[in-house]
């Protein structure tokens, strides 16, 4: 039988998880006992996530076995495990850059409008310019993006704080 | 009976106001934009609103959030009608029916019916709301410890089982999302666990930043990494709903929204299986069955009656057992706790009159959908036109306002950014959402009440197994796990084939 693309992702976050159980059980076995107030083992601030910890443990052995089953544990043969990364692959990549940099990096140095001002600017940018460069709509497309950017950084400051009085990073 | 409806009377008094009609007019405005825009879901929409209504009275903040929900479940017919996307995840059904209408140049009669079935699937909610809670109130006034654990473990496994296509996977990230509830303080000790020395995860992980990451930012993600679809939208005619299509389909309007508020009511799953379910229950029945993927009004209406329906239906455990019965249950629950308002057992000892208020709120956000059922058409084909390069962005800005906003600190911006990066990998891995959010919301429930358990049982866990209502839940746990065992599995299919051939 030919592994299948889904079998052999099912078999990869088969074992990611069976190891993400197996060390939430490990981890929780190193939680102390705090028997001397008179409370039983029940008690146990381990107790509760070893429990999960066993079942995530179990469920992701049950997917290793079923993927196993339909060969998804030859990863070598048959589809590769992820595809060509395409064009909307590259796009969602960017997107997170841009949204992480926003985040990790203009929010809390610069004030938030002017911070949200430029995200937005940039991603729209990024985003669009190679449509807007085959429809030969540059200029044009640019300046409305400008203006959606400043219309939205302006609009969120103003309805956040000004209006519904919620702080702003 | 009379005493239930003399305290709906109140609420709807209470809200006969120029400011609450106004609040219910921009909320479900945004609600119904919200779900038609693809690629903004309920959920998303309920906790960002959950934000911008932090500063606000709980009855105003509660009516808010209800009319969004109502709003963007319905508002997600309007791109499966005119752009065959579903808005919201409620709405795939609603694409095959609806947009098979639209090429025929009846978008209008489409959109119509969407309006009609949305809005009498609310009064069936809301009717089933009203005379439900009070008798499900009492109902969980006999819940324990030991029964109160026993749901919270029913409720990840029926999520898992029914949301998303592979149940084995909806169980593994519905216990992730137990065990992420506990990370942090535990309730007996106050011992600090799996923080690694982060001081900032000691107090948990909050709920809000966690959904707008998983279903906005990892929604964000997921849209702009997939290829794009060309926006066609065929002229349409009248929107006005006909009173012939309900008249003529009254019994398929009432099995849905029979179906569509059960399915509400059993914890986690939410309005997509209500709308899936109820669809296939009308082409089952159906006398047009041949119709049905080709521009059916009774599949339409079906699916539309069955996830509005499973709006208040959804509510309902909210209020009773502080169990949410959706995603956007879920963060309503949260936002509810917010607001100090105490859903669980004790509401109808506590606060019947709140009850009714959200019966009467349920009601006014049905009016709502009317309204923008009619007039808001034109309007909204221009918002569906914004190309998702200008919308997605936007979307991220307010996820990171929707993350600080609660609490306003950093970290649960660093939080929403992590469950996005991880909700987009998971769904890429194709493992449902919804169990999650469910296990993140359960899981304080879950352990307080086994260790309570265990306490007043000093350590004897056949107390779990032995009592009335426990026995029923953990029959039915064992059931559903069984049912999905390889061998009885197929056995139940082919029992279940002969079974419809005689």
């Amino acid at each position: 039988m030919i592994p299948t693309r889904q079998s052999k992702r099912d078999f990869l976050a088969g074992v990611f998880f069976a190891l993400l159980g197996l060390g939430i059980v490990a981890e929780a076995q190193r939680i102390p006992a705090m028997t001397s107030g008179g409370t039983g083992l029940y008690t146990w601030p381990g107790l509760v996530p070893s429990f999960h910890g066993a079942i995530v443990l179990l469920l992701s052995l049950a997917l290793i076995w079923r993927s196993t089953r339909q060969g998804g544990h030859r990863l070598g043969t048959g589809e590769t495990v992820f595809e060509r990364a395409g064009t909307p692959f590259r796009t969602m990549l960017v997107t997170l850059v841009l949204c992480l940099a926003f985040a990790l990096v203009a929010v809390g140095r610069l004030p938030f409008w002017l911070a949200s001002f430029a995200f937005l600017s940039a991603s729209f940018i990024v985003l669009g310019w190679e449509e807007w460069r085959d429809a030969g709509t540059t200029r044009r497309s640019l300046v409305k993006v400008l203006a959606i950017a400043a219309a939205v950084a302006i609009g969120v400051h103003y309805v956040f704080q000004e209006l519904f009085l919620v702080r702003l990073p | 009976m009379f005493e239930g409806l003399e305290a709906f009377g109140r609420s709807l008094a209470a809200y006969a106001t120029f400011d609450a009609v106004f609040t219910m007019l921009w909320s479900s405005l945004l609600g119904v934009v919200i779900g038609a825009l693809p690629g903004l879901t309920a959920t998303m929409g309920v906790a960002l609103m959950t934000t911008l209504t932090f500063k606000m009275k709980a009855s105003e903040a509660i009516l808010v959030l209800i009319c969004t929900y109502v709003g963007a479940i319905y508002g997600g017919s309007r791109s499966a009608i005119l752009l065959n996307i579903p808005g919201t995840p409620a709405s795939a059904a609603s694409c095959l029916d609806g947009h098979a209408l639209a090429k025929q140049g009846l978008a209008g009669r489409a959109m119509g019916i969407a309006t009609s079935g949305s809005i009498l699937g609310t009064w069936i909610g809301m009717l089933a709301l009203a005379l439900f809670t009070p008798v499900l109130g009492n109902v969980a006034l006999d819940f324990g410890s030991y029964e109160f654990f026993w749901l919270a473990v029913f409720g990840i496994v029926i999520s898992g089982n029914l949301t998303g296509g592979d149940p084995l996977k909806g169980w593994i990230i519905g216990f992730l999302g137990l065990f992420v509830a506990g990370i942090g303080q535990e309730p007996v000790h106050a011992y600090i666990r799996f923080t690694f020395g982060f001081a900032d995860l000691s107090g948990g992980i909050s709920l809000i930043p966690a959904l707008v990451g998983a279903f906005g930012f990892a929604e964000v993600l997921a849209v702009l990494g997939s290829p794009k679809q060309k926006a066609i939208i065929n002229a349409f005619d009248s929107v006005i709903p006909r009173l012939k299509d309900v008249f003529q389909y009254w019994r398929t309007i009432v099995r849905s929204g029979a179906i569509g508020t059960f399915i509400g009511i059993v914890p986690g799953v939410g309005e997509d299986v209500a709308a899936w379910s109820s669809y296939a229950a009308a082409k089952r029945f159906s006398k047009e069955r041949d119709k049905f993927g080709k521009g059916s009004i009774e599949g339409l209406m079906a699916a539309e009656t069955g996830d509005n329906a499973c709006v208040p239906g959804a509510v309902i455990p909210v209020l009773t057992l502080a169990i949410p019965g959706s995603a956007p249950a879920a963060v309503l629950l949260a936002a509810m706790l917010i607001h100090g308002v105490r859903a669980g057992p004790m509401i109808m000892i506590e606060s019947p009159q709140f009850v009714y208020d959200v019966v009467a709120m349920m009601l006014l956000a049905s009016i709502g959908i009317l309204i923008y059922g009619l007039v808001l058409t034109k309007a909204l084909v221009k918002v569906l036109l914004v190309p998702r390069e200008i919308v997605m962005p936007i979307v991220f800005v307010l996820c990171l306002v929707g993350s600080f906003a609660i609490a306003s600190r950093m970290f649960d911006v660093w939080v929403m950014l992590s469950f996005g990066v991880i909700g987009y990998v998971l769904r890429q891995l194709d493992f449902p959402m919804a169990p999650l959010v469910l296990g993140i919301v359960l899981g304080d429930l879950l352990d307080k009440n086994l260790v309570r358990g265990l306490v007043l049982a000093e350590g004897d866990v056949t107390a779990f197994f032995t009592r009335p209502i426990c026995i029923v839940l953990w029959l039915l746990v064992a059931a559903i796990l069984l049912s999905r065992v390889p061998g009885i599995e197929s056995r139940i299919r082919s029992l279940a084939a002969r079974w419809a051939r005689t």
